[in-house]
């Protein structure tokens, strides 16, 4: 159903009769075809490319640890990124990249942001997962310890008493926390 | 359909140096994050955000503690405007005496402060609450700075006495924190033993600036903090027109010169301080929000700081001007002093030195 938007979100980017693509293939076997400077700004296909002397541009690379869904994710990101450099190759248009990032991740779950972290990770996009990671610590950094464990599906491995410790030391820091 | 595959036992590979190493195993639908991930993420967290995580799980304790943590987290951390808290009571040394203590200077999150009676010295850390009391410094302190090396990442106490028994003469003292237990004598550079009268000109991330607050604008002694070296340095004649106007300005941490003449600011950059290399030509930075402000021969505005693409202006004792070069317009104003506390810029940090014990606050007498 959506996989109608790998290929149509590229539309912003003009005159792309015969642009290069390159072909990278997702966990669940779907083939995404992707304008070669996007695919570029993941580090791991760039390495790939520039390390391989015997690939061709029919070669399809293989993602294993990307699910569509991310991938959908993650390429609408660098998209919009390779548009704003297009536009403004010296400085980005801050104001207009962080109305857009503001958007890109107010759509996405909790459980969704951490599923592109990973992919971000794997891949090697250092500035997605910059701004990734930066968006889970805005997620957590008012909620309480209960609220965190759930959130990275961490088990408590203390027993009551140094729990109760940690805690009276640092009574100030457990101040002023959002409800759950 | 192919959702639900993600619920199969699914075994995750990270890409280290060409090398596939196996960290994990996702059993269900949830993600769970490896350890440099969980890194990444707290790094970005508020400081008392991960005084209040150590309690999450053993592992998040042993990483929020760790040294390259705090180091990672204090290179994330913004940069804050504060202005001083309350007067800060506190035990002194000995256990006995009830005083207070003023700041006199900070670096990394971390505060020297001086008792108003006992004359002690002790670094705070505001945000995890903890001190750690100095050993006494020379008679006859005049200043004391606190610095961050940047390689090494020792902090270290640089501090200036003038001795009343030799005449004045002037003398350096330095200390390495968590490594020195007594403060060591510093050499200034020839034989002169100092018959000068040095005080900071400006400290910034790179080095410490001295000169000789009576003979203007003559040499500069920059301190090397982590080789405890000096390099003097002059300012090249002819630069500027009228020196009484020029003013010392922290450049991202080189030591600048500059002045302003109709609506523009010029700046000369000392680049290398060991190389004793100045920047070719004045930079010219046109400061187009000066129409809006009202300049009149008593109220000066003076830079303080370049840093990252901001000019930080203050206007005589009164505001504090943040202005973006690139975006060309002033993006933040703020009072210098509010109820007589001072502004001042300061990152919240974690770091903590060997000795630091829990800040004990006396607890408020009924009578």
């Amino acid at each position: 159903m959506s996989s109608s938007i790998a290929s149509s979100s590229s539309s912003s980017s003009s005159s792309s009769k015969k642009e290069k693509k390159i072909s990278l293939k997702t966990s669940d076997g779907e083939v995404f075809e992707v304008e070669e400077p996007v695919a570029m700004q993941l580090e791991i296909v760039r390495s790939f490319f520039a390390d391989n002397e015997d690939v061709t541009e029919q070669t399809v690379m293989p993602l294993p640890n990307v699910s569509t869904a991310a991938m959908h994710g993650i390429l609408e990101y660098c998209r919009a990124h390779e548009e704003f450099r297009r536009r403004m190759p010296e400085a980005a248009p801050e104001e207009e990249v962080r109305a857009f990032e503001a958007g890109y991740v107010d759509r996405k779950s909790n459980e969704e942001l951490k599923e592109m972290i990973l992919a971000a990770n794997y891949l090697n996009i250092s500035k997605l997962l910059d701004f990734l990671t930066g968006v889970a610590a805005k997620r957590i950094e008012n909620k309480s310890v209960e609220y965190v464990r759930a959130f990275f599906g961490v088990e408590n491995d203390f027993t009551p008493e140094e729990e109760a410790n940690l805690r009276r030391e640092y009574e100030w820091a457990f101040e002023g926390v959002d409800e759950d | 359909m192919k959702k639900d595959q993600r619920d199969v036992s699914v075994l995750l590979f990270l890409k280290t140096r060409n090398q596939d190493v196996v960290i994990g195993k996702l059993c269900s639908r949830k993600q769970f994050l490896p350890h440099e991930i969980i890194f990444e993420i707290l790094s970005w967290l508020p400081a008392e955000s991960l005084l209040r995580f150590k309690c999450v799980c053993k592992e998040w304790y042993y990483l929020i503690q760790d040294r390259d943590f705090i180091k990672k987290h204090l290179s994330r951390t913004p940069l804050l405007m504060v202005y001083d808290e309350d007067e800060r009571a506190g035990l002194s040394i000995s256990g006995t005496i009830q005083e207070t203590f003023t700041r006199i200077d900070h670096v990394s999150g971390v505060i020297l402060e001086k008792g108003d009676l006992s004359h002690n010295y002790r670094i705070r850390n505001p945000i995890t609450r903890q001190i750690l009391f100095l050993p006494d410094p020379h008679k006859g302190t005049v200043e004391i700075s606190i610095y961050r090396c940047q390689s090494t990442y020792e902090f270290k106490l640089v501090s200036i006495y003038r001795d009343k028994k030799t005449s004045g003469m002037q003398g350096f003292e330095v200390l390495t924190i968590d490594v020195d237990d007594k403060w060591r004598s510093l050499k200034l550079p020839g034989s002169q033993e100092c018959r000068m009268n040095l005080e900071i000109l400006r400290k910034t991330h790179k080095a410490i600036y001295y000169d000789d607050g009576t003979d203007f604008y003559g040499d500069v002694y920059c301190l090397d903090v982590e080789t405890e070296c000096f390099f003097i340095n002059t300012l090249p004649q002819g630069l500027f027109s009228d020196l009484s106007k020029v003013l010392a300005v922290d450049w991202d941490g080189c030591l600048a010169y500059a002045d302003i003449v109709e609506e523009k600011l010029n700046v000369i950059v000392l680049e290398d301080y060991r190389k004793h290399r100045w920047s070719q030509r004045k930079i010219i930075v046109p400061l187009a929000f000066l129409r809006e402000i009202q300049i009149t021969d008593d109220n000066f505005l003076a830079p303080v700081i370049f840093h990252s693409n901001k000019l930080y202006f203050l206007l005589l004792d009164d505001k504090l001007f943040v202005y973006d070069i690139q975006l060309r317009k002033i993006t933040e104003t703020n009072p210098v002093s509010w109820e007589n506390k001072s502004l001042y810029t300061m990152r919240h940090s974690l770091v903590t030195f060997k000795d630091m014990q829990p800040e004990k606050i006396p607890p408020a007498t009924d009578f």
